[in-house]
């Protein structure tokens, strides 16, 4: 599955579980009050340093988050072109907080899955999800270096990127 | 009437592995204390944990209507009176948990324990391995629960999971004939992030055994891996680690579990 075709795919799932699709670079929106349900993919420097490989992030913000969020989140890389059984995939506790996991793919990091406090004491929690859009389609084409990866048919993320990929 | 077992599993998202442990132990202490303060006599009270559920289970409660309604009173109780460094409330009741709960089970024989906590309500349903996918569990009574969950790839008794993760460590130690450094705070580590370890054997560049071996055993810790060393105690460049769940696709996990040691090796 092409980088883009991923994006597509997310783009759809996240779309059908009724996120508001973002533009790339209108990361700001993260900011607006009251329920939100957001998703999108986020253009290099949109997003501060958080522990993941690749430049591009896939965005999703579900304030307040239904219960099975978790279970979309893995639901949404399946539609990605992983099979889950065929991988290991371990929730890493964030030290920091009771509320932060890092999710290793195989032993490498996938993506950071954060529940945020709700506004009041007894509300509902909300839930962040970060993926690395170069770790997921690294799996999902079996590629061991993102320059390989197909972008759309035959461009590479190799030639879209020439620095980063050297 | 004949005794019967009783069984509470709290049921959640991933908790802290360090939370784990003393979280069954004050759980079986605290029941333990409310049983006799009740005069339930119960034939014995053990708590069991893995990254996703505390188990209680109590052996031979006597049955009949008392038992039921202590039982349904008890378990509440001793969800509230859980205790852990870091907490948040996830929902609109507001009680206190590391990660969110997504399931209460709780019988008494065939009989279900009613009651409501952390925003649910009691029931005889649970899940098995998630990487199996979302497979849901109805227990028909409490003395059918550890075998269930087996058969869902799930080892509930931490002893159980340890001694396969042992027994593990020791087969695939005699296949490669080298020695695997079982260290036990590794160990521990994998017995509260895997439900069902499964092992799994990698290597790295033979170039990275330049490094002074304390590096290399230190990187392969951090990742939870255990380090291969031959008969003099000489590391090789081979490691153990463990999976969860299944054995399927043991190519990709081997090849990830190697990239990220050697990212770790490269960087130290």
């Amino acid at each position: 599955m092409d980088f883009q075709d991923i994006i597509f795919k997310l783009d759809r799932f996240w779309a059908r579980q009724g996120c508001a699709l973002l533009p790339p670079g209108a990361a700001g929106a993260a900011g607006l009050p009251g329920p939100l349900c957001l998703a999108g993919a986020a253009a290099p420097g949109a997003s501060a340093p958080d522990g993941l490989p690749g430049l591009y992030r896939y965005l999703v913000l579900m304030r307040p988050a239904p219960a099975d969020v978790r279970r979309l989140f893995l639901n949404s890389i399946k539609e990605a072109g992983i099979d889950r059984s065929e991988h290991d995939l371990r929730w890493l506790s964030d030290e920091g907080g009771p509320a932060a996991w890092l999710v290793l793919l195989d032993g490498l990091p996938l993506a950071g899955f954060r529940y945020l406090a709700p506004p009041a004491a007894r509300g509902a929690a909300g839930a962040e999800i970060r993926i690395s859009l170069e770790r997921l389609a690294m799996v999902s084409q079996r590629k061991k270096r993102a320059a390989d990866l197909a972008w759309s048919g035959r461009l590479t993320y190799g030639a879209l990127h020439p620095v980063e990929a050297a | 009437m004949t005794p019967r077992d009783a069984l509470l599993e709290i049921f959640s998202e991933p908790l802290p592995s360090g939370s784990v442990r003393p979280a069954a132990d004050r759980l079986k202490r605290l029941a333990g204390e409310e049983f006799s303060r009740r005069g339930l006599p119960a034939a014995s009270v053990e708590a069991y944990g893995t990254c996703r559920r505390l188990v209680l289970y109590a052996a031979g409660l006597p049955c009949g209507a008392p038992s039921g309604k202590a039982l349904s009173e008890i378990f509440p109780l001793l969800l509230g009176r859980l205790e852990f460094a870091r907490t948040m409330s996830w929902e609109a009741s507001g009680f206190l948990f590391p990660a969110p709960v997504r399931g209460l089970l709780a019988l008494h024989g065939e009989r279900l324990v009613s009651f409501s906590a952390a925003g649910l309500k009691s029931g005889r349903v649970t899940e098995g391995q998630e990487s199996l996918g979302p497979r849901r569990l109805s227990l028909p009574a409490a003395e059918k629960y550890f075998k269930a969950l087996e058969h869902a790839s799930v080892l509930v008794k931490d002893d159980e999971r340890l001694a396969a993760m042992r027994a593990a460590l020791a087969s695939a130690s005699r296949r490669m004939k080298l020695g695997i450094e079982a260290h036990e705070e590794t160990l521990r580590e994998n017995l509260y992030s895997a439900e069902y370890p499964v092992p799994v054997v990698s290597g790295f560049a033979q170039e990275f055994l330049a490094l002074p071996p304390e590096r290399v055993r230190a990187a392969l810790r951090s990742l939870a891996f255990f380090p291969v060393s031959d008969d003099d105690g000489r590391l090789q460049p081979y490691f153990a680690a463990f999976r969860d769940g299944v054995s399927k696709g043991q190519r990709n996990v081997e090849d990830g579990y190697r990239a990220a040691l050697e990212l770790r090796l490269a960087a130290s």
